[in-house]
């Protein structure tokens, strides 16, 4: 079972809306299978960020785990509702398309994750190995509640393969 | 039939549910015949306002909520509806208010003025309890059957298009998200925003 159920449980989140990707697989089963978290399988990414956004109103402590695609899906609801009202989320995004990518199918998105990111004002962190997992998903969990703005952790390959 | 008259025919019936509202006229109208703490007025992001009360929905099982939904907006989320259905929590209530245009940005017509049955959508996804109002009357007593139901409903309410002249709210996106919020704070007697705890921790 893949670790970053636990980081995630010790961070405080209890929450978890999900689209799947190869790199994250086993950490949405594991999420599936927890019941320390209610996981809401999502049909398109978007519709993630209002559910997220309504489970944290309600008193969840949401993330939302998607691949770099899905973030690029994401980008009117993360302006319009996380930046209108300054509702917090933490994102975990598969960063598909960096230099460890070997489908060249995800080329495109490594080129342009990091810009979107920036252009929408939410501050992220690369993640670059396994050992680094846990106090990133802490911080990250921590900085998005005090500050109210949506945080993104790009992982890596590395970053999840070593589990 | 009208929107605001299905509004004002269940604004007293509604007590402390939670309501969230869709963008648009239906926000305004809502505010000048129902302001409540209980209430979350969504002001952008079309399409999200049933995936927003369905995340609400799921974290507070024990209390009804009613999202008063656009066919424009459920038309660009149709997918959520059976994000919504495999879940298929009993305490949530999707009222749609079908004008068949996207009435605020000028009235253009919506895919239900032509064949779209958002109700058959709806059923098709697997919601549990589902029917369609064209007169108040039978949108007053379907609104009371999903209200008395533990059922995963949707109703589709057939509307005329047009806001009541009613005046504009004063209340913006984060003072309602305060105001929102403290009362769930308190209602259910938890923390939702962080205490500012960390700067005491960090003068210690």
């Amino acid at each position: 079972m893949s670790p970053m159920v636990d980081y995630l449980h010790d961070a405080g989140i209890d929450f978890a809306a999900t689209l799947p990707d190869s790199w994250i697989q086993e950490l949405i089963l594991g999420l599936e299978q927890d019941p320390r978290f209610i996981h809401v399988p999502l049909a398109k990414e978007e519709e993630g960020v209002g559910i997220c956004a309504g489970a944290w109103m309600a008193g969840r402590r949401p993330v939302l785990l998607l691949q770099n695609s899905g973030l690029l899906n994401c980008c009117n609801a993360l302006t319009t509702l996380n930046g209108l009202y300054d509702i917090p989320l933490l994102l975990l995004v598969s960063y598909r398309g960096s230099l460890e990518e070997n489908s060249f199918f995800h080329v495109p998105l490594g080129a342009v994750t990091g810009r979107v990111l920036d252009s929408l004002a939410i501050p992220y962190e690369l993640v670059s190995t396994a050992a680094e997992l846990p106090k990133r998903i802490r911080d990250a969990a921590s900085f998005t509640r005090i500050s109210q703005r949506p945080v993104a952790l790009l992982l890596s390959k590395s970053s999840l393969e070593a589990e | 039939m009208k929107r605001y008259e299905c509004l004002q025919a269940i604004a007293q019936s509604i007590g402390e549910s939670v309501v969230v509202t869709n963008i648009g006229g239906v926000a305004v109208e809502w505010q000048h015949l129902h302001d409540t703490e209980s209430t979350f007025y969504l002001w952008h992001s079309l399409g999200l306002a049933t995936s927003i009360a369905f995340g609400m929905a799921l974290s507070w099982p024990e209390r009804k909520h009613v999202v008063f939904e656009g066919d424009g907006s459920l038309l660009m989320n149709l997918g959520g509806l059976t994000t919504v259905a495999e879940k298929a929590p009993g305490n949530l209530v999707v009222v749609v208010f079908d004008n068949q245009a996207h009435e605020s940005p000028g009235g253009y017509r919506t895919a239900t003025a032509g064949t779209a049955d958002l109700e058959a959508i709806a059923r098709g996804a697997g919601f549990k309890f589902t029917t369609t109002a064209r007169t108040l009357q039978e949108f007053e007593s379907a609104f009371r059957a999903a209200m008395d139901r533990n059922e995963l409903s949707l109703l589709v309410a057939k509307v005329a298009t047009g806001t009541h002249n009613v005046p504009f709210p004063t209340m913006d996106a984060k003072e309602n998200k305060y105001r929102f919020v403290r009362w769930i704070e308190r209602t259910r007697g938890v923390t939702i925003f962080e205490p500012p705890g960390h700067v005491t921790k960090m003068r210690e």
